[in-house]
């Protein structure tokens, strides 16, 4: 230790002129005042701020300097033999003057920085709006960087080896790396996971760079070029290690199976027999993965870059999935993808870039894929040959609601919310219809709804005949049953909101009351049916032969609206959720499944497929 | 092999690589303890990679070395406590004021002798606050000596001491490494182009000629086993004499030729013979062997 301290001594003995040029610049924040067209500006402010940007410059400027220098100078000088034929280590020479090196620094910044700032204390606090040692650490942080980083870059280009080449298609390579470390976690979602994963590698790094000039000088010595190829060969060995464990981490992180979740939240599309399943991961923070699940094989298949079924759709025939893969969470643009998931299960790279805040929708083959984004540009694609197909701009957009479906794969209807964004009201203005004819290229507009309601709700009928149109008032709800091309009202009925309203297969509306006991009524068609006590409950689905499905959060009822009689009452409290319907899906059409089976989270940690009409429960998987 | 056995340094086959370059190729060498031990070369001869080497500052490409009994490049650190070590290059920080630097070496060196190192300033007559890099060259290198001489070193290893230096400065030099002979009997490995200089103070010598040492043995046995014979005409028949020559050269009319392993018996035997007109024999400085062996092919 006193041979570190020898060393520290000897390098702040050499650096007076130094501290003299950080003394005279001291006085330079209050001498600027007095300069004409400084003199407007209050003189505190000026002190404070001129004080701080100096005292920063000056320190950063001065880190970078003594980096490249401290080591490196006695290298090309030829006086590193100096230190080598005294009995000093290397680790004595490298901490010695590597701690000559941080003092120098924060002499210099406080003799800079504290005269400014004792000025005007409450000046700086309200022009720099920071805590002194947040403000501290972040110089301090900084200054230490770039020492560290001016000595790695001082020895290597000092030494004029050849060696400079690979180590730099090291570091791109080294750069290369950590974006496929931390590419699949921004992936996942996990803000948390890839800040702390972040900063493991930076303080990694920075252990590497701390630990390396003792290494170099202990096996380079007094060589130029023994010293870039000792460093040279620490550092990248040292990384290579920190790289190649934090892509292992990456790489368990990122391999997670439907049984890897922590929280399982599911949604269920009305037709065919994939599923959404997607939640947050178990030990892994808050990494987030979204899977296709099959509940007819029990496979499952990973959707990366999406973090739930938000931004995805399936085709209606159930085997073309399109989804949005963000490259990160705070992405605000993405690339579609596309996905068979019950024959190749490769993802396909459609090269449709869309914002956010698109909706997209396939065709019910899967073989076209429509996209209307914030703007109302509308454009409908052919997936197999990736070509767009033709483009419309519709007018009056609000990013409130955009509904759209192929009603044939050559013709779109549209639906869009009037109000500009961002009025959320739409009491003055309802919903236009559009259809565009793809092969035509023209947009027609067939229809408006009208509506005095704040919030709104659309369901199309499968075969897009007809809409449901719920208003949700401030007090109040009304369900109409319209023509779902032109608008026209056929059918008016009181609601209590959108998941309490839907459209039956056969046209009419069914809604769902509570009374203040919680008892809740179905009515439909004139028949009033009482369906039980509940806290919660809402129509999951229809069923053929005229029975619906409703569940709260633990129950599940079937009712045969037919007949005006429950069919099943399944409670069970450990049942923590249902799938959710894809009530805010783009494609607005419902449609009657024939043999649906609601999926169930059970708390115990295990997902069931439940068959509604005889109340049995088929585990999929536990988590 | 006890402590007083122990050489003060053995090099043992050593090579240094620069790239495709060999600087030095396989060198071995001896230097008994109490010894003065001169390595003499040419520029680039590669003296100052094996000294570099020997003092565990660069890493050999192959070899092994050993001073004062312990491997150089392992125990650097611990054998620098007991060698004092004048490099070729002044390497101390010229920002450094000379009683800095001596503060600084007192700070490092338990046996540091603050007294030697002051009495030797006033010798050379070098003020204590001149700045290093404020000194001129035989200034430089005299500060260097007392630094290194002040730490009471068991071996003092002078790297091209006297290169740049005037007479008075080599002298100045020479003359206090003889004083610390005198006094303590420290064995000194010195590398050099003064051969005046230090045929006078020589034990051994050595000579290094493109990175390999051609020749290594003590100076007396050196010097009376080279002689120059010159004749006054020629061709002389030597080998019949077995007389090893190192050079054979016309001079005048005649022929002069060095040999390296002269006796006076078979001079007189070849002097005797009735072909040979006149044969004188010469002895050589250091000077003029190294010449014949190291100088005579460039």
């Amino acid at each position: 230790m006193s041979h570190v301290l020898a060393i520290a001594r000897r390098d702040l003995a050499e650096r007076t002129s130094v501290f003299i040029a950080a003394a005279v610049l001291a006085v330079l924040p209050f001498v600027l005042p007095a300069v004409p067209g400084v003199r407007a500006f209050s003189y505190t402010d000026v002190v404070t701020t001129v004080g701080a940007i100096v005292a920063i410059g000056f320190t950063l400027g001065l880190a970078l300097v003594l980096g490249v220098t401290m080591i490196g100078r006695d290298l090309s000088e030829k006086r590193m033999s100096f230190y080598f034929s005294k009995p000093l280590s290397a680790s004595a020479i490298w901490f010695g003057k590597l701690i000559a090196a941080i003092v120098t620094l924060v002499v210099c910044f406080v003799v800079l920085f504290f005269p400014s700032y004792l000025a005007g204390t409450t000046s700086w606090q309200r022009s720099w709006n920071l805590e002194l040692p947040v403000a501290f650490a972040i110089v301090g942080g900084a200054a230490l960087v770039l020492l560290l980083f001016g000595h790695v870059f001082g020895t290597m280009f000092r030494s004029k080896s050849p060696l400079v080449a690979l180590d730099v298609a090291l570091m791109a390579g080294a750069a290369l790396a950590i974006a496929a470390i931390i590419r699949p976690l921004l992936e996942g979602f996990a803000g948390d996971l890839t800040t702390r994963v972040a900063f493991t590698l930076f303080a990694a790094l920075m252990l590497i760079l701390l630990a390396c000039g003792a290494w170099q000088l202990a096996h380079g010595r007094a060589d130029r070029r023994q010293n870039h190829y000792a460093l040279s060969r620490f550092v990248w060995v040292s990384l290579a290690i920190v790289l190649v464990v934090a892509g292992l981490f990456t790489a368990w992180v990122v391999n997670v199976s439907p049984s890897d979740l922590k929280t399982v939240n599911v949604s269920q599309p009305e037709e065919g027999s994939w599923s959404f399943v997607f939640g947050q991961a178990k030990h892994r923070m808050d990494y987030h993965a979204l899977f296709l699940y099959d509940l007819a094989s029990g496979k499952s298949m990973r959707l990366h870059g999406i973090r739930s079924w938000f931004s995805s759709g399936l085709s209606r025939d159930g085997r073309t999935v399109a989804y949005l893969q963000l490259p990160d969470y705070r992405a605000m643009e993405g690339e579609l993808y596309t996905v068979q998931p019950g024959t190749s299960g490769e993802s396909v790279d459609t090269q449709i870039a869309v914002s956010r805040y698109s909706e997209f929708v396939l065709s019910d083959d899967g073989a076209r894929l429509a996209v209307i984004d914030g703007n109302g540009l509308l454009t409908a694609y052919e997936l197999a040959s990736k070509k767009a197909l033709a483009s419309v701009r519709v007018p009056n957009t609000a990013r409130t609601m955009r509904r759209l479906f192929f009603v044939s794969p050559e013709l779109l209807r549209i639906y869009i919310q009037s109000p500009q964004f961002p009025t959320m009201k739409v009491a003055e203005h309802g919903v236009d219809i559009y259809e565009f004819d793809v092969r035509a290229r023209s947009l027609a507009h067939t229809g408006q709804l009208r509506t005095d309601a704040k919030h709104l709700g659309l369901a199309v009928s499968a075969d897009g005949k007809r809409a449901l149109m719920v208003a949700d008032r401030d007090s109040s709800a009304t369900a109409r049953i319209v023509d779902a091309r032109t608008g026209q009202l056929i059918a008016e009925a009181p609601a209590e909101g959108l998941m309490h309203t839907t459209l039956l297969a056969d046209g009419s509306i069914a809604t769902l009351k509570k009374d203040a006991s919680m008892q809740w009524t179905l009515n439909t068609g004139g028949k009033q049916i009482p369906v039980g006590k509940s806290t919660q409950l809402f129509f999951a689905r229809e069923l053929a032969g005229g029975r619906l499905v409703l569940n709260g959060a633990s129950n599940l009822v079937v009712v045969d609206y037919v007949h005006g009689a429950v069919l099943r009452t399944d409670f069970d409290s450990a049942m923590t959720s249902f799938s959710y319907p894809q009530w805010y899906a783009a494609d607005p059409r419902r449609s009657v499944a024939d043999a649906s089976q609601p999926l169930a989270v059970h708390q115990k940690g295990v997902l069931y497929a439940m068959q509604p009409l005889s109340g049995e429960k088929k585990e999929m998987f536990r988590f | 092999m006890n402590h007083a056995e122990t050489p003060a340094i053995r090099i043992d086959g050593m090579t240094v690589r620069y790239g495709r370059r060999v600087a030095v190729d396989t060198a071995s060498l001896t230097v008994p303890r109490g010894s003065v031990y001169a390595l003499l070369g040419r520029n680039g001869a590669g003296k100052s990679s094996l000294v570099r080497c020997a003092l565990g500052q660069q890493r050999a490409t192959s070899g092994n070395t050993e001073v004062l009994g312990e491997d150089s490049w392992k125990h650097r650190t611990r054998l620098m406590e007991r060698i004092g070590v004048v490099a070729e290059d002044a390497d101390a920080p010229p920002e450094m004021r000379v009683q800095q630097l001596a503060d600084f070496c007192a700070s490092l060196y338990s046996r540091f002798d603050t007294k030697a190192f002051d009495a030797r300033l006033d010798r050379f007559g070098i003020a204590k606050q001149t700045r290093f890099g404020d000194l001129s060259k035989g200034q430089k290198k005299q500060v260097s000596l007392a630094l290194a001489l002040a730490t009471t070193p068991e071996l003092i290893v002078l790297d091209d001491p006297t290169l740049g230096l005037d007479v008075v400065a080599r002298k100045s030099l020479f003359d206090e490494v003889i004083a610390e002979l005198a006094d303590r009997g420290t064995t000194v490995f010195l590398t050099t182009h003064d051969l005046t200089g230090v045929e006078h103070i020589a034990d051994r010598v050595a000579i290094m000629n493109d990175g390999r040492i051609v020749l290594e043995e003590e100076l007396e046995t050196l010097k009376a086993r080279f002689r120059r014979i010159r004749f006054a005409a020629q061709p002389v028949a030597l080998d019949a004499a077995s007389f090893r020559t190192a050079l054979v050269r016309n001079w005048g009319a005649g022929t002069e030729a060095i040999v390296s392993n002269y006796d006076d018996l078979a001079f007189e035997r070849l002097r005797s013979n009735a072909t040979i007109q006149s044969a004188d024999v010469s002895a050589m400085s250091l000077e003029e062997i190294f010449i014949a062996v190291a100088g005579e092919k460039q």
